[in-house]
């Protein structure tokens, strides 16, 4: 018992050195934790971070980038990562953060996700969907359907489909960096092949999003995302 | 048709049925046995696809390990490496290595129980062969009830009627004593309580417990056992038990499930987002003349590599751009390939509209994939990109080289290279005191003459462990060519292999390999393999022929007298079904045994593989000693399962194999279908979803 349970964890602990300077990555994690120094490094860096000025980002700053920005929140994570417009196919726009981690919008519906946890390959809604185009609330349709696309043993992976029922909810004042907004709560409530989520958006008036919980799939579980510039042709 | 006839006719067709209904109630757990059950007895509940477990069992009368795995949605399989207490004589325990499959013939329904169809011990007539049919109902959330019907062991206590003559057990190889002989009920109850995690048990087994009480001091008081389960998370299980009216037993599991994620999380860097080029884009290519060509590919090179690919030959014409590459980091195949065309789409004149991709396996090109730049652009971050990719992408043989002037081709860098790392074999097979343990450190070093020919030396120094330490007297009326198994592993240094090895692609889908020298520890000589394995074809075939001098005892260079001829004809069928893949070698093994050997694997999304095997030959099975005839499996763990990022990293565990005279083949750890797996259309085609990851 003792023998093939110390060779289940030391062969997968244990590290390996090559002239090709490879050494195990669980090995290089935890030497970056416990090596000499790694701990004064740690504080003196949170030190300088702290020393740092604040940035505040207003949207007049957003807008002199001349880019799209959205910002994703993604766990436990409150300050968020800003993802910047970087391509552009059809009505699909790709954001990509600093470390390329990326998440596409149609519209404001996040339609695909990358190396942000556990991947959303795409995303297919009925046309005239409220969340990719904009559309006042009181227009919004009170059902449709959507086909999620995650990753599987075939090209097509594993597909969920979902039903989804669309509900005005409550006015809410929506405070984004520097601005307040008055928009609306809309509800998103979907169910279909063994799941069951719920989306909220909020609204303005003429139907633009300004910030959204959304679903990315069964492992990620929920986004929250602010559409701080959204893409304009 | 007989009892006998329909019960096996309905196991042969469980494979292929559509199974309706849902299946209900608590989680099912394991019994004493290791394999899904009450305690000591079956019952028709099927864990998730691909749950894997190791057990550890002791219940008083035997004692031993268990792998348990679902092999598929309707098939349990379990290894069991089991000690049966005083088996041959007053003291003397009796090993055995078996091999346990339940068939699940019908799901539960609301009104139906699950039915299943179970062996243990199967196609061997051993001292734990039994075969039954079981029933299983839950009702609500919390009470599963079961009752079966048991032959061989399973029907030996308080029979309700026979079906035929069962014939003595003599651990022979067949199904002549399946579903024959006296049949009993068998019955039990599993309530899981309001305490979470806990299942209490308590059955009625059909097991009389005869061979035990020959010669021990056991006593089958009762026919009634019970026992708790307590769970710790997800991956741990301890259970105890009351047995027999007179024994105690225990169980700890521990379980993984290979397809939780069926992909592994993603934590690194995204693909690059691809642009579309513009309707009026120039097609002009008369900017792919001179030095511009190698000078780009140069450039890539460089830039691909930060990424663990290593560009080894491109060409890059005006519509064109190509490139062999090796994959060092990621584990799915598509999507170092989709990666790459979205690199290329984006580093490239607008002109280049094709994009061909040939993953190398070592040296050898495998499989050359095509891409048109205009269908990556119409098809990026569309829905349904996955499967219009795929119908769009072409698949092909790759030739040995790029064709054509100008290809650039990298250089050997550095002709010698060396590893130092940890290896820990487990002998698990080792009947009389479960798990002998070596902590070896292993070198070894490559230098590499030309791109298709290596110099390969590996040297290991034992730290710790016992492996060896129990060898008794070698027995085997076989030429020792793996019985002498502890001899072979003394302290060291010692020289594992040192060999000169010779890989090249003699047309597009035929691959060649010569290797000479020490090939392994207890064999050296010359070994020479062919296979022919179009990429676009989910089977291939092979053959092997060696001529091999036993190695000396010590630890460096030196033969011994044996020497042989040893040769196979390989058929592998990858079947493009849940992962299966099928392989059948036949030819003549090390001892001169002629015979087969059939292994079944199943490679998971996300790289796990487990595959099982048996080897019959023309020895006799008082000849081949314990275990009648060579079997195991093989479990391979990728480390990224637990990592946040993409490696291609695994660890390989194995059960069986070790010590056997019968049976026993070379271990070549360069054979070219296990070089170049993992590389057809129909691998693409299951990993298909990572291409635009």
């Amino acid at each position: 018992m003792k023998a093939a349970l110390a060779a289940l964890v030391l062969t997968t602990a244990l590290s390996a050195c090559s002239s090709g300077g490879n050494s195990s990555p669980v090995l290089s994690a935890i030497w970056q934790k416990v090596k000499p120094g790694a701990r004064r490094d740690a504080e003196a860096a949170a030190a300088e971070a702290a020393a740092r000025p604040r940035i505040v980002v207003t949207f007049e700053k957003i807008k002199d980038t001349g880019l799209a920005i959205i910002r994703a929140r993604v766990g436990e994570d409150t300050r968020g990562v800003m993802l910047y417009g970087r391509a552009v196919n059809d009505e699909f726009v790709t954001f990509a953060s600093q470390l390329q981690q990326t998440m596409t919008l149609q519209g404001s519906l996040i339609t695909g996700t990358r190396a942000i946890g556990y991947d959303m390959l795409s995303l297919r809604t009925d046309a005239g969907d409220p969340v990719t185009v904009p559309t006042p609330p009181e227009e919004w349709p009170r059902s449709l359907n959507r086909d999620y696309r995650f990753t599987g043993d075939t090209p097509g992976g594993r597909l969920i489909s979902v039903r989804c029922r669309l509900t005005k909810g409550s006015e809410h004042e929506l405070e984004l960096l520097d601005k307040t907004f008055a928009t609306t709560i809309m509800t998103v409530r979907c169910a279909g092949d063994g799941v069951r989520f719920t989306n909220y958006h909020m609204v303005q008036a003429d139907g633009q999003i300004l910030t959204s919980a959304q679903w990315l799939g069964p492992d990620q579980g929920m986004v929250e995302i602010d559409i701080l510039e959204p893409f304009t042709p | 048709m007989s009892v006998r006839g329909s019960l096996i006719a309905a196991t042969a067709l469980v494979f292929g049925l559509p199974l309706g209904g849902l299946a209900e109630g608590f989680a099912p757990s394991f019994g004493s046995y290791g394999s899904i059950g009450i305690i000591d007895m079956p019952n028709a509940a099927m864990q998730p696809d691909g749950e894997t477990s190791w057990s550890f069992i002791n219940n008083g009368t035997s004692s031993g390990g268990v792998l348990n795995f679902q092999f598929l949605p309707n098939v349990e399989a379990s290894a069991r490496i089991i000690s049966l207490d005083d088996w041959t004589a007053p003291g003397v325990a009796f090993g055995d290595n078996t091999l346990d499959l339940k068939l699940r013939i019908a799901r539960e329904t609301a009104l139906r129980p699950a039915i299943a169809v179970g062996f243990r011990d199967f196609l061997s007539n051993g001292p734990t062969a039994s075969e039954y049919v079981v029933a299983t109902k839950n009702f609500g959330d919390n009470l599963r009830v079961t009752a079966g019907l048991g032959w061989g062991r399973l029907g030996s206590y308080n029979p309700l009627f026979s079906t035929g003559t069962r014939p003595p057990v003599d651990n022979s190889f067949g199904y002549g004593h399946m579903f024959s002989g006296d049949a009993a009920l068998f019955g039990g109850v599993e309530w899981q309580t309001p305490i979470e995690n806990l299942t209490l048990k308590a059955e009625y087994s059909s097991d009389a417990y005869t061979g035990e009480q020959v010669f021990g001091g056991f006593t089958h008081n009762s026919p009634f056992n019970i026992g708790a389960e307590y769970r710790l998370g997800s991956h741990f299980s301890l259970a105890a038990y009351y047995n027999y009216g007179s024994e105690f037993g225990l169980r700890f599991s521990v379980a993984g499930n290979p397809n939780r994620p069926i992909t592994p999380q993603d934590l690194g860097v995204g693909p690059a987002p691809v642009n579309a080029r513009p309707a009026d884009y120039s097609r002009d290519v008369s900017w792919a003349i001179g030095p511009v060509q190698s000078r780009m590919i140069d450039l890539l090179s460089s830039a691909l590599a930060e990424d663990g690919i290593i560009v080894q030959e491109g060409r890059i014409t005006g519509d064109t751009l190509e490139l062999y590459i090796n994959n060092t980091k990621y584990t799915r195949q598509p999507m170092v390939v989709g990666r790459l065309a979205r690199i290329m789409a984006g580093s490239t004149p607008p002109s280049v509209e094709v994009f061909r991709i040939t993953l190398m396996a070592g040296n050898l090109p495998t499989t050359t994939v095509e891409i048109k730049r205009a269908d990556l652009e119409a098809q990026v971050e569309r829905p349904n990109a996955g499967p219009d990719s795929f119908a769009s992408t072409n698949f092909s043989s790759a030739p040995a080289h790029i064709a054509g002037e100008n290809v650039w081709q990298r250089e050997i860098e550095k002709r010698m290279s060396w590893r130092l790392s940890p290896n820990i074999p487990v002998n698990l097979f080792n009947a009389g005191g479960l798990g002998e343990i070596d902590l070896i450190l292993a070198g070894s070093a490559r230098y590499r003459v030309t791109n298709a020919f290596d110099i390969n030396l590996s040297v290991t120094q034992k730290l710790l462990g016992n492996i060896g330490d129990n060898a008794g007297v070698n027995l085997s009326p076989l030429p020792h060519v793996r019985s002498d198994a502890p001899l072979y592993s003394n302290a060291g240094p010692v020289v594992q292999q040192f060999t000169a090895d010779f890989q090249t692609k003699l047309a597009p889908s035929l691959y060649a390999r010569v290797s000479a020298g020490y090939l392994e520890r207890m064999f050296g000589g010359v070994d020479a393999e062919l296979l022919w394995k179009p990429a676009t074809q989910n089977w291939g075939l092979g053959a092997e022929i060696a001529y091999v001098k036993q190695r000396g005892f010590n630890a460096l260079l030196g033969f011994q007298s044996y020497e042989t001829v040893t040769g196979f004809a390989s058929l592998y069928w990858n079947t493009g079904w849940k992962g299966l893949e099928a392989q059948v070698d036949v030819g003549r093994y090390l001892a001169g045994d002629w015979g087969g050997t059939f292994t079944l694997s199943r490679r998971f999304t996300n790289g796990w593989e487990v595959a099982a095997y048996m080897t019959l030959t023309d020895v006799s099975f008082a000849d081949f000693g314990e275990g009648n005839f060579d079997k195991g499996i093989r479990l391979r763990i990728p480390f990224d399962w637990t990592l946040p990022f993409e490696s291609r990293a695994a660890t390989t565990i194995n059960f069986g194999g070790y010590g056997n005279d019968g049976g026993a083949r070379l271990n070549i750890g360069n054979r070219l279908y296990s070089t170049i797996r993992g590389n057809d259309t129909t691998d693409y085609y299951e990993t298909w979803g990572a291409y635009w990851q």
